[in-house]
């Protein structure tokens, strides 16, 4: 017999004897050791047997070990299911509550339907505790199976106990049916004017947990009037001096959230000043609240940035302070910088400076830089603090010197010069590719007044092929500056830099970039002059602050882990139902929840789409930027909205437009089948949907094993996608079959050298071995869907190229010929009709589209009905993906 | 909300975990493990992995976690953590890796009713320890009749109080209790100071006495326009003052009136922040040269400024030297100095420091020439710790302190002040 066999008897011995007290011990021994990990189900019997008692302490104890074994030994739960039942009607609260609270966390769903009964006579008991006990079992039952609280109407029976007399019955009320609304397809509680009032009257007469269930509940409410929100303000105020900061916060948070419904803004402004010193007293607590706080006070700062300036003393670092208190300390202290405080804070911030932490220390450093951008009149002072600085010869503040440097010369050109000679000291630490492109930026820019500057940079070009890229491309343009603006001194270093990139490099944007350059300083020295050399628009206050609408968001996500992430919760949470939300322009219309709730996602979704043409029209931004090659300015571009033209053609796209569906469906393709991939099937296919390219997969598991993380990486492709993430889904169960989908964004350096064109994405998948398989990416995922070109300009489009461009494909045998059809089929792949015209039997028609790389194809397709064929001809800046083009076509228009 | 609570030791194995909801990975402990305590360096107690989120406070050599996958109250769950490792003191001193296996029963019992599927309950101890307790009397404890009170005051109004308190001798003991920080520049500017108070009270009352406790708090006696200007011109500004919830915070917001009634026994009744007109107990001077890698020189000058007729106990001044220390030659005018190689400091120690005397200390330290003596020392900040009894560094003083019960008894009130040193730090 094994020790742990003797060991099992021995307890159970020990719990068959007759005395309670001796049993006890032995009762404890099962519990630490199923804590510890053993098996002990095989003490279930003898345990049973002790169940029979007053003691609760025992009755607990024997509760727990239920709830450890219910799920996989549910026989057992039976046999102790009558004891429990019996101790729902005992004559002791206590009892009776361990009972229900007991019966509910059973996870069994064959039993749920015993703990019907005894629920609802639990939310009518006598005694309250019984009754708050009982109202929590309700969401606990709701978590296994949701019908039955609907069947049985348990939702009615709660939100009849919001006025109830006891406040922590209404406290777990309220988190109970938030719970459960927030679970359910449509609201099932409003907080209406009636139970407002039994909530707020409530929150007095709360634990410190109720109180914040109790206003988490008030976000819900849509007060009638602007003088009703005030109300609810006034009755909260007094909750900003509670002790416990959750209070504290979310009083905060239900404060922000009424002051969308008022309009007066002195009286948002006085209320607001009350909710300061509060903010300002979280930070006497342990340092984790204080991140909560600190992360949800950079929020506040930034929708009211003059509150708490004057106690910007506050967030000065104490010596022991964590790190991560400390970066976000420094953070806020930048957004409190004034004019007037100034002096102080770079006393704080050259102290920190000599700390130890490394990343603390640059923080340090890049929040003098970010004072001097901030604030014109200090960019002096901060910039002398900063020539102190790189004295110390210190690697890692030096470098990160010259990066804010390079900001602030951005900022204020020409200015600050007498700096550069104390950087020009230090370039052989510089180790990092950022501080490293900084440099030569610098060199490069103030190249004509630099003595030494070929010097300098012969002494980079020296590793030229060992430098990160950041480096080089910045290398290439630096010595293009000091070629223009000192030409002798330049020659030779431009000479050398041109040949090794053009050459040399297999970095085809090294390449590019050299050639251009190249073709610019041939095409003659004025242009080129006036093209590198040029103004640069100003980079702007860097800004600190989140946009109107997303603040407005995580403002009222206050004290959540939402606002310590700073995303909104859909984004970190799976499964997070999107609700809506507040709004700058939130009228005070009073919709049904289902409306407004529809129009919320809509509303997000423009949003979404606003900032994605947004990031496009920055990029494209970098792009144009390339002719000077500067570190790219922070341009705050707005997407130009589409001038909406008259002419009955463009109506009809507009209507096209709204027929369409989003998603083309192209099937997956097995990219993995059973026998390579060793018991895993992957099927996967590239789509195309909310503007963003998707890398759908079905994954399988035919093994006997559960899957763990999965890994995939693409090889480098035509346009550069790459997934953003890893494969969402872990631990697949032998058996089970499941779908995710992977964002694909474009990422340039991913990009394949032109002159491989090909639509095959390798793909490398890693199980537990990596496989390495292809998939196709069809073209259409690659047309982006602002590719319509206005009518007028595309004949301007179409003769600006020379018709040497053109290519011109026939097909034979269409499957579908009416021109109508095939504008609305090729609007879905975002192919945009432009024009129609007839020649005889011969449709015309003209389309664009634009390529994720901003190439656009104009394209005229002659329809020949009578022959079922057509001719395809195709103009673009690009020739060199006109036949991946034809080829898509081809089989798009025959299949 | 919160789907378990878990307590892990250092080396990452689960010493007690209690599931509240079943939305989370079995094996969440080990991901704990991989990234948090084997990446060492402690940083950001907020951890996502995957979508489970954890939210952890390290006490001593354990780690209390809270594991969910919505999106909770985050302030809610690091106050929860803050309150149970709280709950726990006062049942069984401190925690730790022992005390937590020792109890395991006990503080499983503490976790299924503070916490009822993630959303925490009742958590004053005063009323758990009414019937979560290891000691046997418990029989008589779990009749019906009890049970049912007990039941009462677990949900109750006044959750903090049982109502069947006697004292033969009905006290109440005030201590106010301020931590003055400093932050002083190496040339003696003031870079921020401010006082953090906190009111403790100690109530030996019977029955269920409301009592009002009034302070020189400016906004208050301005409110009652009848007082002297004499008073006014004492009173202080308080920026901000939060309470135990026993405080009526209605009354409060309404007319700066403090009336509670007090839990049995001690607790924190208020606690208060000052940042105008901070009297600095002491001020310091220190001149700290580097003599060219080989040695250091200090000299540090400590005045007291308060008056002669108190004194400073337990002062203790910590003069950061550098990591390569050989030796340390010291002489001090009062009290004794002594390098102390861990904490990489002069340590010098004065019982008692009489009002508005000065003493200074001289050091001059050795350092070891070695490989990264020329990396350049930190400098850290020289830090400070005192005890000033009956002194507020705030000026805060208690006006009056009434007790009254329906049985009228006279209540014998002590109150008592002191400054203790928060964060006092001298840049050097």
């Amino acid at each position: 017999m094994s020790r742990t066999q003797a060991e099992i008897q021995e307890i159970e011995f020990s719990l068959r004897q007759p005395k309670e007290i001796k049993r006890k011990p032995a009762i404890k021994h099962v519990i630490s050791l199923m804590t510890a990990g053993r098996d002990v189900s095989a003490l279930f019997s003898p345990l049973l047997s002790c169940l029979n008692t007053k003691d609760i302490e025992i009755k607990k104890l024997i509760y727990l070990y239920l709830m450890h074994y219910a799920k996989s030994k549910p026989s057992l739960v039976e046999q102790a299911l009558q004891f429990i039942v019996v101790d729902v009607n005992d004559q002791n609260p206590l009892v009776r509550a361990l009972a229900l609270r007991t019966m509910a966390s059973i996870r069994v769903e064959k039993f749920t339907t015993f703990l019907i009964e005894p629920l609802k006579e639990g939310l009518k008991d006598k005694d309250p505790y019984v009754r708050k006990t009982a109202v929590l079992a309700v969401a606990k039952l709701f978590d296994i199976n949701p019908e039955l609280v609907k069947k049985h109407g348990f939702v009615d029976r709660l939100t009849k106990l919001l006025s109830d007399s006891n406040s922590m019955v209404v406290s777990n009320t309220v988190a109970t049916l938030m719970e459960i609304s927030n679970a359910s397809p449509e609201p099932v509680f409003q907080v209406t004017k009636e139970n407002e009032k039994y909530i707020t009257s409530a929150i007095n007469e709360s634990t410190e947990w109720g109180q914040v269930f109790l206003l988490e509940s008030l976000m819900e409410y849509q007060p009638p009037s602007p003088k009703e929100a005030e109300k609810i303000i006034d009755r909260v105020v007094p909750r900003l001096s509670h002790k416990n900061s959750a209070v504290v916060l979310s009083s905060v948070r239900l404060i922000l959230k009424m002051f969308t419904f008022i309009e007066e803004k002195e009286i948002i402004l006085q209320f607001a000043r009350k909710m300061a010193p509060s903010l300002v007293s979280l930070m006497d607590n342990n340092p984790e609240v204080q991140y909560v706080a600190l992360r949800n006070i950079n929020l506040f700062v930034q929708r009211f940035p003059k509150l708490l300036i004057k106690d910007a003393k506050v967030f000065f670092c104490k010596y022991k302070d964590p790190v991560y208190i400390k970066m976000e300390k420094v953070d806020i202290l930048v957004m409190l910088a004034t004019n007037s405080n100034i002096n102080e804070l770079l006393i704080e911030f050259t102290e920190y400076a000599k700390e130890v932490d490394v990343d603390f220390v640059r923080k340090s450093v890049n929040a003098i830089g970010k004072c001097a951008i901030k604030l014109s009149k200090a960019a002096q002072a901060c910039v002398k603090v900063l020539i102190e600085l790189v004295k110390t010869k210190i690697n890692y503040i030096v470098q990160e010197v010259i990066i804010v440097v390079r900001d602030i010369f951005r900022r204020y050109p020409n200015q600050y010069e007498s700096i550069i000679g104390v950087l020009c000291e230090n370039l052989q630490s510089l180790d990092q590719p950022e501080a490293k492109a900084s440099m030569v930026w610098i060199i490069g820019e103030y190249s004509d007044r630099i003595d030494n500057a070929d010097e300098l940079l012969k002494a980079f070009l020296f590793n030229f092929h060992e430098e990160d890229p950041e480096v080089q491309l910045q290398l290439l343009t630096s010595s293009v500056k000091l070629f223009l603006s000192k030409p002798d001194e330049g020659q030779e270093i431009l000479e050398q830099v041109l040949s090794t990139a053009t050459n040399e490099s297999d970095n085809p944007d090294l390449r590019d970039r050299a050639f251009m350059y190249f073709r610019l300083v041939d095409a003659g020295f004025e242009e080129a002059n006036n093209i590198i050399l040029g103004e640069k628009p100003l980079i702007d206050t860097i800004s600190f602050k989140y946009d109107s609408k997303l603040l407005g968001k995580l403002l009222s996500q206050i004290s959540t882990l939402s606002s310590v992430f700073h995303k909104l919760p859909e984004t970190f949470i799976s499964g997070a139902k999107v609700f809506a939300q507040e709004d700058d322009d939130n009228s005070n219309d009073e919709d049904d929840g289902g409306i407004l709730q529809v129009q919320e996602k809509e509303k997000e979704k423009k949003i979404e789409r606003e900032k994605k043409n947004e990031m496009e029209t920055q990029q494209i931004g970098q792009l144009i930027n390339f002719a000077d090659s500067q570190p790219p300015p922070i341009v705050k571009t707005k997407s130009i909205p589409q001038q909406r033209n008259d002419s009955p053609d463009q109506e009809m796209f507009e209507m096209e437009i709204a027929q369409r569906n989003d998603e083309v469906i192209v099937d997956k393709e097995e990219i993995i089948d059973e026998e390579r991939g060793k018991g895993m099937i992957v099927s996967a296919a590239f789509r195309r949907r909310e503007q963003q390219i998707y890398f759908d997969l079905t994954i399988s598991n035919r093994t006997s094993y559960p899957f763990g993380k999965l890994a995939m990486v693409f090889n480098k492709n035509l346009f550069g996608m790459k997934p953003n993430a890893q494969v969402p889904i872990t631990g697949i169960m032998p058996g089970q079959t499941t779908e995710c989908s992977v964002v694909c964004p474009i990422i340039q350096s991913h990009k394949l050298p032109a002159n491989e064109a090909t639509l095959e994405v390798q793909i490398a998948i890693k199980n537990f071995e990596v496989f390495y398989t292809q998939c196709t990416s069809p073209m259409n995922i690659f047309f982006t869907e602002d590719g319509k070109i206005e009518k007028r300009n595309f004949l301007n489009h179409w003769k600006a190229i020379s018709d040497d461009d053109e290519r011109i494909k026939e097909i034979q045998g269409l499957s579908e010929t009416n021109p109508d059809i095939l504008k609305m089929k090729l609007a879905n792949l975002n192919i945009f009709f432009i024009a129609k015209r007839q020649e005889g039997s011969i449709d015309i028609l003209y389309f664009s589209l634009k390529l994720v790389n901003s190439v656009i194809f104009l394209i005229e397709l002659s329809i020949d009905q009578e022959n079922q064929s057509c001719q395809l001809a195709t103009r673009s800046q690009d020739t060199s993906l006109i036949p991946l083009f034809e080829e898509f076509m081809e089989r798009f228009l025959t299949d | 909300m919160i789907s378990a609570i878990t307590f892990i030791n250092e080396k990452g194995s689960i010493l007690i975990s209690r599931m509240y909801r079943e939305d989370i990975p079995k094996n969440f402990a080990e991901s704990f493990r991989i990234e948090v305590i084997a990446a060492k360096e402690i940083g950001c107690p907020i951890k996502q992995m995957e979508d489970t989120i954890f939210m952890f406070q390290r006490i001593s050599n354990i780690f209390i976690v809270a594991v969910t996958k919505k999106n909770v109250n985050a302030a809610l769950v690091f106050e929860f953590l803050k309150t149970l490792v709280s709950v726990l003191e006062s049942y069984f001193g401190s925690v730790n890796e022992n005390s937590i296996r020792n109890n395991f029963s006990l503080i499983y019992e503490i976790l299924d009713e503070t916490i009822d599927f993630g959303y925490p309950q009742n958590s004053s101890t005063d009323i758990l320890k009414l019937y979560i307790n290891q000691e046997n009397f418990r029989q008589d404890k779990d009749s019906a009749e009890t049970a049912k009170k007990i039941a009462i005051k677990a949900t109750g109004v006044i959750g903090w109080r049982k109502d069947d308190i006697f004292y033969p001798r009905n006290e109440l003991f005030l201590d106010v209790i301020e931590s003055v920080n400093l932050l002083m520049s190496n040339s003696g500017n003031v870079l921020k100071s401010d006082v953090a108070g906190v009111i403790v009270m100690k109530s030996q009352l019977s029955g269920m006495p409301e009592c009002k406790l009034g302070l020189n708090d400016k906004v208050a006696i301005e409110e009652q326009t009848t007082k002297t200007s004499k008073a006014r011109d004492s009173a202080i500004a308080l920026d901000d003052c939060t309470f135990h919830q026993c405080v009526k915070l209605g009354k409060f917001d309404s007319d700066r009136t403090i009336s509670f009634i007090p839990p049995d026994g001690v607790f924190e009744l208020m606690k208060y922040r000052t940042t105008e007109n901070v009297m600095l107990p002491f001020k310091v001077m220190p001149v700290v040269k580097e003599q060219g890698g080989s040695t250091v020189e200090a000299k540090v000058t400590i005045r007291a400024e308060f008056s002669e007729k108190l004194f400073a106990s337990k002062v203790v001044i910590r003069i950061p030297v550098p990591k390569n220390t050989a030796d340390t030659k010291t002489s001090t005018t009062i009290g004794r100095a002594k390098y102390d190689p861990t904490a990489e400091a002069i340590v010098w120690r004065i019982k008692r420091f009489p009002g508005r005397t000065e003493s200074s200390i001289n050091a001059e330290i050795n350092l070891i020439r070695g490989v990264d003596s020329n990396k350049t020392w930190s400098r850290p900040p020289i830090s400070m710790d005192f005890q000033v009894p009956m002194y507020t560094s705030s000026g805060l003083r208690v006006r009056f302190l009434k007790v009254f019960e329906k049985s009228n008894y006279e209540a014998v009130k002590w109150v008592r002040y002191i400054t203790k040193a928060g964060s006092y730090q001298i840049r050097i």
